[in-house]
């Protein structure tokens, strides 16, 4: 079951928001859906 | 060099009892798990808490201090809620009391009317909602609220980047497990609902005034608690999911089983069947719900802090991993003797048969809840005494 949030974009669709070709998705995952992941485990953090 | 591979072979030893548990085999000795709290470590070690836990290196020194002092199979005394991360974000949910220790206020991070919002976006209002309510320096205006962020995760990464090294250094120099067992932490969705978003007092009355909102609310959640817990490593049983359960107790049985218990039936089977274990600390009394628990998968892990252990064992004992009981009053108020015999008492009953990980009712948060000779003879006393 996948996360829904305007808050929390998933690694397709920030390669389109941030317009990166698809093929870079292996290559982009650490410094793209990084950040998206640690935010949210920050998010985590703050609210427990 | 003799010491450190006499060392390397206890952790060796110490991972594999645990190892032993969760994939349902009878380990050489019953594996310990106590918590002692980073707060009771630094006052172990002599350390003022209203100075002392804003420094790594002090942190360091009273976690090396207290795992040499206390033979725990784990490493304990290390604390992921420092006070320097809420004075920055200037937190209402997490205040220091007098004597520097941190308390937890029951703070509602929204309000009734914003059920709906929850409905359709939860980590929406975690940002828009949750976070401004909780902290003050995050609810100011651009640019003071991210440069607060941005200092509260300076802070973070500081300090934890420090502890992380040190804990594992300590495991290694005192032979205490060197295994990761958890691999994330979560929440059962109605508790999150009650803890974050609405609060222990607000939550009851909502059941009754909106039940459907309620129940549609903890549906929203369930994606977010799962995301929350989902381990990154590849799935092991050894590899846990922890949750400490809260609202249920305090709920009457005909709420907990149509608000609380389906979405965390649910929860328990996503994680096990991803391949991974459960661990779930029941607050409280949970004896009236152990049919409940019966029905979770098998080889949960589950520590109570109060009933029958008799009962606890009969009931539960040949499916999951029973954990806790050992009530922490006896380390405070007993003698030696008392622990020893006490100790004994939950071994026979709960060690038979295996599935059993001695732990106690509760973590030791300050110095003063457990006297440290107590401490000692308890850890001697299931070392010597759980061989199996």
């Amino acid at each position: 079951m996948e996360l829904k949030s305007k808050y929390y974009s998933t690694l397709e669709e920030n390669l389109k928001k941030y317009d990166i070709p698809a093929e870079a998705a292996e290559k982009a995952y650490d410094s793209i859906q990084g950040p998206e992941e640690l935010l949210f485990s920050i998010l985590t953090f703050l609210i427990t | 060099m003799v010491e450190n591979n006499a060392m390397h072979e206890q952790s060796k030893r110490r991972n594999q009892n645990f190892v032993d548990v969760y994939e349902g085999r009878i380990p050489k000795s019953i594996p310990i798990s106590i918590g002692i709290d980073g707060a009771a470590a630094l006052e172990y070690a002599g350390k003022d808490l209203l100075v002392d836990q804003y420094s790594a290196e002090e942190i360091i020194e009273a976690m090396d201090h207290t795992n040499g002092l206390f033979d725990t199979d784990t490493v304990v005394g290390m604390s992921s809620r420092l006070p320097s991360f809420y004075k920055i974000l200037g937190a209402v949910n997490y205040q220091m009391g007098a004597d520097g220790y941190m308390q937890h206020p029951n703070v509602p991070g929204m309000d009734a009317e914003d059920y709906d919002a929850l409905i359709e976006d939860p980590v929406a209002v975690c940002w828009e909602k949750v976070v401004p309510k909780f902290y003050k320096e995050l609810a100011k205006p651009f640019p003071h609220n991210v440069i607060a962020a941005l200092k509260f995760q300076a802070s973070r990464q500081a300090i934890m980047s420090k502890l992380g090294p040190a804990s594992r250094e300590i495991a290694v120099k005192y032979g205490k497990v060197t295994q990761n067992f958890t691999g994330g932490r979560t929440r059962a969705p109605y508790d999150l609902l009650a803890d974050t978003f609405r609060s222990f007092t607000y939550v009851n009355g909502d059941i009754r005034r909106m039940p459907e909102k309620v129940l549609a609310a903890v549906e929203a959640l369930y994606p977010l608690c799962v995301k929350m817990g989902m381990p990154k490593v590849p799935p092991s049983k050894t590899v846990r999911v922890s949750m400490a359960l809260h609202m249920a107790t305090f709920m009457r049985e005909k709420d907990f089983a149509k608000f609380w218990w389906p979405s965390y039936k649910r929860i328990v089977e996503e994680f096990v069947n991803a391949g991974y274990g459960v661990f779930m600390f029941c607050e409280d009394n949970w004896m009236r719900y152990l049919d409940y628990l019966y029905d979770l998968p098998a080889g949960c892990e589950m520590q109570f802090e109060y009933g029958d252990a008799k009962v606890i064992k009969e009931k539960l004992g040949k499916k999951h991993i029973i954990q806790g009981l050992f009530p922490s009053t006896v380390l405070r108020v007993g003698t030696v003797e008392e622990v020893e015999r006490t100790a004994k008492e939950y071994i026979d009953i709960l060690a038979p048969g295996g599935n059993y990980v001695f732990g106690m009712d509760k973590s030791i948060l300050r110095a003063a809840d457990a006297k440290v000779e107590n401490v000692q003879t308890l850890l001697k006393t299931v070392h010597e005494y759980g061989q199996y």
